[in-house]
């Protein structure tokens, strides 16, 4: 009886640590971690190169003004739509503001690529375009069925 | 008395042994928790330091603003593989193949350095997009668009400007301001035309291009050829009906006093073909290592005004 009450005391110790480890529920998505972690789990064909301080206004018009923190990757050949970005609202902004850029940039993709690569639009009409608090993640890949799981898994800190 | 007094101070109270343990046991995690988001703490600085975001921006001066480094996936200019050197079959074919572009501007022998290209504006097709990307000339303009041909680029509304509106390759170049030198690629996309409407085209754009930059050297490109692949997958494309263009290309230029850079004479291996490794994805656009190649070629083949 005694052991069981010992027991019983550690059991709630145990539960009661294990409630500090998440506080609010709130979970802080690092995009250049989850770029990575996309770009390993799902197979893209092209090449996806790191659009940075010095390319992002030509690809990404308005991001800035949003965007606290964000990782974009883009097809370095161009005869693919395959894309990632990952971005965390400023201060001030909102999801929604963020999504509203992403979706310009599908807009302009769809123009471009509807008489140039037509296969194409099936990525872009049907995009992985996830959002969770203050982070949107957008995916342009093959595999959208997989890619939209991954997005939000990551949105979850499942991953 | 002694085995009385012994047994006396073995027996602690249950509730008692197990508040201690909790209090160990809280204590511990207590410790480690902090432990854990020091470490968390120290790794966001690093993590940050990758990112490129604004907040990022004001991070210690030893933090690149630069693109992050590339994770798989991903190429960058370190991870380029070397490009062998040429072989004597190559030096022989193009040897041959030179005979039929007599008006190419030569190699000087030496390098410019990238400042030169400080004042360059490329107009050009998808295999141009990739430049800013591969971060090969980040110092130059460039105009290019997916799927645009010597045709498009005349009169196409292609390119998206901030204000909402769409306008041709040239009207949006005014955007950039005055330049010094102007280097286009174009033709990729519009092989499938008949030569005199391909040329035609071609030279329309060439023509306004010099009537917006009367005082800039106009460097016209050669088209690059395409792998074994393209071949097998676009039956419109070959490298004979490349080469058969880009012949009509040089003829072109030298008819309006432009200088042809032939680029497509780097890109070729001894068979004819962009080799492979050039471009795994499709046969025609380029994979990193070529970029270099190729802006390595134009910093070895220019001319003064």
């Amino acid at each position: 009886m005694k052991r069981i009450r010992f027991f019983i005391v550690i059991l709630a110790a145990a539960l009661l640590l294990a409630g500090c480890g998440d506080q609010n529920g709130t979970v802080t998505v690092i995009p250049s971690e989850a770029a990575a972690v996309i770009l390993e789990e799902l197979s893209f064909t092209d090449e996806l190169l790191p659009s940075g301080e010095t390319t992002i206004d030509g690809y990404y018009p308005g991001l800035r003004e949003v965007a606290g923190d964000w990782a974009v990757y883009i097809s370095g050949s161009g005869y693919t739509c395959e894309e990632i970005a990952v971005v965390r609202a400023a201060e001030g902004a909102t999801a929604q503001d963020v999504t509203a850029v992403l979706e310009q940039r599908l807009a302009e993709q769809r123009f471009r690529y509807e008489n140039y690569q037509p296969q194409e639009m099936v990525k872009l009409n049907d995009p992985v375009l996830e959002a969770e608090g203050d982070t949107v993640i957008l995916i342009l890949s093959d595999d959208s069925g997989a890619a939209g799981t991954l997005a939000r898994d990551i949105l979850a800190g499942k991953k | 008395m002694r085995v009385a007094k012994k047994k006396a101070q073995k027996r602690i109270p249950p509730v008692l042994a197990g508040l201690l343990v909790l209090t160990l046991i809280t204590g511990a995690s207590l410790g480690l928790a902090l432990m854990w988001q020091n470490a968390q703490e120290a790794g966001q600085v690093g993590t940050d330091a990758l990112s490129q975001g604004g907040e990022s921006a004001s991070e210690p001066e030893d933090i690149p603003e630069e693109d992050p480094p590339a994770i798989p996936n991903t190429v960058s200019e370190a991870e380029v593989p070397a490009v062998d050197s040429r072989s004597e079959a190559l030096e022989e074919f193009l040897a041959t193949r030179r005979e039929r572009f007599p008006y190419y501007v030569q190699d000087t022998g030496s390098m410019v350095d990238k400042e030169y290209f400080d004042d360059a504006l490329f107009f050009g097709d998808s295999i141009s997009v990739g430049i800013p990307l591969y971060g090969v000339m980040d110092n130059a303009d460039i105009i290019a668009v997916q799927g645009v041909n010597t045709l498009s680029a005349n009169t196409g509304e292609l390119v998206l400007l901030e204000d909402g509106t769409r306008v041709t390759m040239l009207e949006a170049a005014k955007q950039y301001g005055e330049k010094g030198k102007i280097y286009i690629m174009l033709g990729e996309n519009g092989i499938g035309y008949e030569r005199d409407r391909f040329m035609e085209g071609y030279k329309t754009f060439l023509l306004a291009v010099k009537e917006q930059y009367p005082d800039a050297i106009i460097y016209v490109q050669s088209m690059l050829p395409v792998t074994d692949f393209a071949h097998e997958n676009y039956p419109y494309v070959s490298n004979d009906k490349i080469d058969e263009y880009n012949v009509g290309i040089m003829e072109l230029a030298r008819e309006l006093g432009l200088p042809y850079v032939d680029v497509a004479e780097v890109m070729l291996d001894e068979t004819g073909h962009l080799p492979a490794e050039a471009s795994p994805s499709d046969g025609v656009h380029l994979t990193g290592s070529y970029y270099f190649k190729w802006f390595d070629y134009l910093r070895s083949h220019t001319v003064d005004k």
